[in-house]
C-alpha cells in the first residue's frame, strides 16, 4: 500500500532531527504567518497562479534564497567537522550523514540556488528589455516554476523521510546502482534533478522563442542589451545540453529500477557512459550559470561608469564563441580516466582555449571604466569583487587544463576551490549585483547601500578565508569529499576556512537585514522616476514596479541604448495609439501540475507504484483541462490604460 | 488571419519545433550509447529486417497521411482532415503495436534487458521510440475530438500543426533507429 | 496562415516526401543485392541514404528552410545537427578510447 515507506524512514540520529525539525518548525511557522495575516487570497490569486513573469521571477528567487540557506547550513557544518576531525578525532559527523550532506549541498546549490537566481532575473528583465510583454509561453512559464519548485521540495523532504544520495551530486554508478545504493537516497536525488531539470528545458526553449520572435520594432539582434545576448546563449545551451542530462538520468533510472545493465560492467556495461554523458550536460551546464552574470556585469557597469560598453561587437562575439566552445570541452571532468593522450590533448587544449573570449569580456568591462565617472555603488562593489575571485577561479581553471597538472589536482581540495571561486565570484556575485541593481524597479524604492556595502565586504573577506586555504590544502594533496584526515599541519587551514564560512554566514544575515530594514525605511528611497540610476535600455522606462502589461504601447527602437538616446534627444520611444491590450490569465493549472509531479516523485522514490500512477493520470487529466476548460486570456480595455496615464 | 493570432500561431510553431529538436538531441543521446554498446553482438538472430522493414512503410504511411491531413488543416476542410487524421491513427496504433509486439516476442524468448548492456540499449531506445508514440496516439485523440463538433477554429490549426510536425518527426527518428539498429546490425557492421 | 505559408496548404510536398523516403528506405532495405564487401562502403552507403531520407523528410514533411527570413527554424535544425554530430561522434570516440586503453587484459 505504502511501497517501502515505513516508521523507519523517520529515524534519524540527532542531528538529523534538529534539521528535521527546523525545517518542519519553519514551514508551520510560515503557514502561521500566512493564515495569521489572511494572506492565503492574495498569495493564490496574485502568486501561486500567476502566469506574469515579474511575479514568477520573484518566486524563484525566492525559492533560491531558501535553498542557499540550506546550502549555507551544509557548508557549516562540513567545515566545522573539517576543522576538528584530524587524527584520532572522528568529529561529530559520521561517514554517512557527510555523504547526504555534501551531495545535498552541491545539487541544491548548482539546481535550486544558482538555476533559480539566474531564471529569476531572466525571467524579471528579459521581457522588459526587449520591449515585449511577457514571454513567449506565460502559462509554460508558470509550470517550469512548479516543476522547479517541486524539485527543490524533494530535497527539502529527504531531510525529514528517508535520506538523501550519499554520493556527490553528480551521482556516479556503479556507487548510484542498487548493488551499492538501494535506498532511497539515489533516487530522491534522481527524480528531484530530473523534475527540475524538464522545467529548466521548457523555460529554456520559452525564452528561445521570446527573444527570437517577440522584440520590439526595430530591435535587430545587433542592437539587443548585452544581456540579452548573454541570455540568448544561455538559453541555446540550456535547450540542447538538458536533453542529455534528461536521457542520462532515464538510463541510471532504468537500470535502478528496471536492472538495465547500462552502467555494469559484468554485463557488458560501462559506468563511463554515465560519466561522460553527465559531463557533456555538466560543461555547458555552467556555462548557463556564468553567461547570464556576464550579461547582467555588461548592464551594470556602463551605467556606474555613466559610459557606454566598451566593445559592443567583441562582446557579442565572445558570448557566441563561448557557446560554441562549450561544447567541446566537457572531457576535461574527466581528464584521469584513461582517455588516452590523443583524447586529453584535444579536451585539454580546447579548455585553455575557451578562457580567451571571457578574458576579452573582463577587459571590456574595465576599458568601460577607463576614463568613465565611476560611482562605486553597491553593484559596482560586487563587480571589482567579481574580477579579482573571476580571475583567481579562471587562471586556476587553465591550470587544471592541462591534463598533466590535473592528475596531481583533480578531485583534489584545488578543485573544489577553484570551481566554488567561479561560482560564488562569478554567478552568486553577479546574482546579487544584478538583485541590488534592478530591486527598485520591481518594488518601487532602492535597498540600503551601506548594508550592502557591509555585506559585500563580510562575503569578500569570507570567501578568501574559506577556499584559498582549500587551494594550499589541495597542492598538499588532501582530497575532496572527506571527512577526516590524518595530517596535523592541514588543521590550522580547515580552521581559517571554518571561520571564513561564518563570515560568509555574517554576509547573508546583513543581506537579509539589508531587506529588512530597507523595506522598512522605503520611504527614504522611493523610485520616483522609473530610473533611479540614470540607466540605458527599455526597462527603465516604465514605472517602478511596471503595470502588469509592461509598456502602454509597446515602444520602437532605433539603434542600442535606446531608453538612453529617447532621453538625450528628447523623443519618445513609444508612439502609436493606445490600443486594448490582451494579457494571458492566471491559472492554477501549473501548480496543479508541479505539485502532482511532487507527489510522482515521491511514490516513485518509496515504490507506491499505484501513487505514482495516479497522480500521472492526475496530470493529464490537468493537461486537458488547461487545454479544454478555462479561458487563457483577458482584455485590458483602452480606457483603463487611459486613466493610467 | 489578425496579426495577434499569426504571431501565437508563428511562437507555437517555432517552440515546437525546438522541442522536437530537443528531442532529437534526446534520441542522439540514446543512439550513441546503443552504438558504443552494440560492438561485438550477434543480432541476427534477434531480429527480422523484414519485419522491420514492414514497421518502416507502415509508419512511413502514417507520417505522410498526417502530412496529408495538416495540408486539409490548414484549407480548413473539416472532413478531410479527419478522414486523413484517422488513417494516420490506424497506420500509427498499428505500428506501436508491431513494435510492442517485436518487444514481446524478444523478451519471451528469453533475451530480456537486464541480461546484458546491449540489451538494455536496445529494450531502451525502442521503447522510448514507442513510448512517444503511444502517447502521441492518445494525444491526437485529445486534439481531434473539438472537430468532430466544431469547424476548424484558428486555435485548432494552431494545435494540431505542432502535434504533426511532432508525428513525422518521430518518424524521422524511426528511419534512423531502422538504419542504425536494424540495417547496421544485419549487415555486419557490429558483429 | 494560408496567405503566409501557401506550402501549409500543399499536398504536393508531403507526397513527393513519401515518394523519395519509399525510394531511398527501398534501396537501404535491398542494399545486399549490389554485392558491396567492403564493410565501410557499406556501412557509408547505408548511412548517406539514411542522413538524406531524414533531410528529405524535413524539407518535404516539416518545411525546412521554407520560411521566410529570418530563417530561424533552418537555423535552430543547422546548429542542433552540428551539435548532435559533436556529442554523438565525442561520446563514441571517447568512450571506445576508454575501452581500448581500460578494457583489454
Amino acid at each position: 500500500m505504502l511501497g517501502r515507506l515505513g516508521l523507519e524512514a523517520l529515524k534519524h540520529d540527532w542531528i538529523e532531527y534538529m534539521a528535521g525539525v527546523s525545517i518542519v518548525g519553519g514551514g508551520l511557522f510560515i503557514l502561521v504567518i500566512i493564515t495569521y495575516f489572511k494572506l492565503w487570497k492574495v498569495l493564490w490569486k496574485d502568486w501561486i497562479t500567476s502566469v506574469d513573469h515579474k511575479k514568477i521571477g520573484i518566486m524563484y528567487i525566492v525559492v533560491a534564497f531558501l535553498m542557499l540557506i540550506k546550502g549555507l547550513i551544509d557548508a557549516i557544518m562540513m567545515r566545522a567537522q573539517q576543522a576538528i576531525a584530524v587524527g584520532a578525532s572522528h568529529g561529530y559527523l559520521g561517514e554517512d550523514h557527510y555523504q547526504q550532506i555534501f551531495t545535498a549541498h552541491g545539487a541544491a546549490m548548482i539546481f535550486f540556488v544558482a538555476m533559480g537566481a539566474i531564471f529569476g532575473i531572466i525571467n524579471l528583465i528579459l521581457p522588459l528589455q526587449i520591449g515585449a510583454r511577457d514571454v513567449a509561453f506565460p502559462f509554460l512559464n508558470n509550470l517550469s516554476f512548479w516543476l522547479f519548485a517541486s524539485g527543490g521540495f524533494m530535497i527539502i523532504v529527504s531531510l525529514v523521510i528517508g535520506v538523501f544520495a550519499g554520493t556527490g551530486w553528480t551521482c556516479y554508478p556503479p556507487l548510484a546502482l542498487p548493488k551499492y545504493n538501494p535506498g532511497v537516497g539515489v533516487d530522491y536525488w534522481l527524480w528531484s534533478v530530473q523534475i527540475s531539470g524538464i522545467g529548466s528545458l521548457l523555460s529554456g526553449i520559452n525564452f528561445l522563442v521570446t527573444i527570437l520572435k517577440m522584440r520590439c520594432p526595430g530591435m535587430r539582434l545587433m542592437r539587443m542589451p548585452v544581456f540579452v545576448w548573454s541570455v540568448l546563449a544561455t538559453v541555446v545551451l540550456v535547450f540542447v545540453a538538458f536533453p542529455i542530462l534528461t536521457a542520462n538520468l532515464g538510463l541510471l533510472f532504468t537500470d535502478r529500477l528496471f536492472s538495465t545493465r547500462f552502467f555494469d560492467a559484468a554485463y557488458g556495461g560501462n559506468p563511463m557512459i554515465y560519466v561522460n554523458l553527465f559531463w557533456a550536460w555538466g560543461h555547458p551546464e555552467v556555462y548557463i550559470l556564468i553567461l547570464p552574470t556576464f550579461g547582467m556585469f555588461s548592464e551594470i557597469v556602463p551605467v556606474f561608469s555613466r559610459k557606454r560598453l566598451f566593445g559592443y561587437a567583441s562582446m557579442v562575439w565572445a558570448i557566441l564563441a563561448i557557446l560554441v566552445l562549450s561544447f567541446i570541452v566537457w572531457l576535461h571532468h574527466f581528464f584521469t580516466m584513461g582517455g588516452g593522450p590523443k583524447v586529453n590533448a584535444f579536451f585539454g587544449i580546447m579548455t585553455m582555449v575557451i578562457a580567451i573570449p571571457t578574458g576579452v569580456k573582463i577587459f571590456n568591462w574595465l576599458f568601460t571604466m577607463f576614463r568613465g565617472k565611476v560611482q562605486f555603488s553597491s553593484p559596482m562593489h560586487w563587480f571589482l569583487g567579481f574580477v579579482i575571485l573571476f580571475t583567481i577561479g579562471g587562471v586556476a581553471g587553465v591550470m587544471l587544463a592541462l591534463p598533466g597538472i590535473d592528475f596531481q589536482l583533480h578531485n583534489s581540495l584545488f578543485l573544489v576551490a577553484h570551481f566554488h571561486t567561479v561560482i560564488i565570484g562569478g554567478v552568486l556575485f553577479g546574482f546579487f549585483a544584478g538583485f541590488t541593481f534592478w530591486f527598485p524597479k520591481f518594488t518601487g524604492f532602492t535597498l540600503d547601500e551601506k548594508l550592502g556595502k557591509r555585506a559585500f565586504w563580510c562575503w569578500l573577506i569570507g570567501f578568501l578565508l574559506a577556499f584559498m586555504p582549500l587551494y594550499l590544502l589541495g597542492f598538499m594533496g588532501a582530497t575532496r569529499r572527506l571527512n577526516r584526515y590524518d595530517v596535523a599541519d592541514w588543521q590550522p587551514l580547515f580552521i581559517i576556512a571554518f571561520i571564513g564560512v561564518w563570515f560568509v554566514f555574517a554576509g547573508v544575515g546583513l543581506q537579509f537585514l539589508q531587506i529588512f530594514r530597507s523595506v522598512l525605511t522605503r520611504k527614504e528611497r522611493i523610485d520616483t522616476t522609473g530610473d533611479p540610476w540614470d540607466a540605458r535600455n527599455l526597462e527603465w522606462s516604465t514605472t517602478s514596479p511596471p503595470p502588469v502589461y509592461n509598456f502602454a504601447t509597446i515602444p520602437s527602437v532605433e539603434g542600442r541604448d535606446a531608453f538612453w538616446e529617447s532621453k538625450k534627444t528628447g523623443k519618445p520611444l513609444s508612439q502609436g495609439p493606445l490600443e486594448d491590450i490582451v494579457m494571458p490569465k492566471n491559472t492554477a493549472c501549473g501548480f496543479i501540475i508541479g505539485f502532482l509531479s511532487f507527489v510522482f516523485s515521491f511514490a516513485m522514490v518509496w515504490y507506491i507504484f499505484w501513487l505514482a500512477i495516479a497522480s500521472l493520470v492526475g496530470i493529464l487529466a490537468a493537461v486537458i483541462y488547461r487545454v479544454y476548460g478555462e479561458e487563457h486570456e483577458y482584455v485590458i480595455p483602452k480606457e483603463e490604460l487611459e486613466k493610467r496615464l | 488571419m489578425s496579426s495577434g493570432v499569426q504571431d501565437t500561431y508563428d511562437r507555437a510553431v517555432f517552440g515546437t519545433w525546438l522541442y522536437i529538436l530537443s528531442d532529437f538531441l534526446f534520441f542522439g543521446t540514446l543512439f550513441a550509447v546503443y552504438a558504443f554498446l552494440q560492438k561485438g553482438n550477434d543480432t541476427n538472430k534477434l531480429f527480422s529486417l523484414k519485419y522491420a522493414f514492414g514497421e518502416t512503410l507502415i509508419l512511413l504511411s502514417s507520417s505522410t497521411a498526417a502530412g496529408l491531413a495538416g495540408a486539409y488543416l490548414h484549407r480548413k476542410d473539416r472532413r478531410n482532415t479527419l478522414i486523413y487524421f484517422f488513417l494516420a491513427w490506424i497506420l500509427g496504433a498499428g505500428f506501436a503495436a508491431l513494435e510492442f509486439l517485436n518487444l514481446f516476442s524478444i523478451a519471451s524468448r528469453n533475451y530480456t534487458w537486464d541480461q546484458s548492456a546491449f540489451l538494455s540499449a536496445y529494450f531502451t531506445l525502442i521503447g522510448t521510440h514507442g513510448l512517444h508514440i503511444v502517447f502521441c496516439l492518445f494525444w491526437m485523440i485529445v486534439l481531434l475530438l473539438p472537430l468532430f463538433f466544431t469547424q476548424i477554429r484558428d486555435v485548432d490549426v494552431r494545435r494540431l500543426t505542432c502535434f504533426r510536425m511532432f508525428w513525422q518527426f518521430l518518424n524521422i527518428v524511426w528511419i534512423f533507429i531502422f538504419t542504425i539498429v536494424y540495417l547496421m546490425g544485419v549487415d555486419g557492421y557490429y558483429g | 496562415m494560408d496567405d503566409h505559408y501557401g506550402w501549409n496548404c500543399s499536398l504536393k510536398p508531403q507526397i513527393l516526401g513519401f515518394v523519395i523516403s519509399l525510394v531511398l528506405i527501398y534501396a537501404a532495405y535491398r542494399l545486399d543485392q549490389v554485392h558491396l564487401t567492403n564493410p565501410s562502403t557499406i556501412l557509408f552507403t547505408i548511412m548517406t541514404l539514411c542522413v538524406l531520407q531524414g533531410l528529405a523528410q524535413f524539407f518535404f514533411f516539416l518545411h525546412l528552410g521554407m520560411e521566410q527570413t529570418p530563417r530561424w527554424n533552418l537555423y535552430a535544425f543547422l546548429f542542433t545537427t552540428c551539435i548532435l554530430f559533436i556529442v554523438v561522434t565525442g561520446t563514441i570516440w571517447i568512450l571506445q578510447s576508454l575501452d581500448h586503453n581500460l578494457m583489454r587484459s
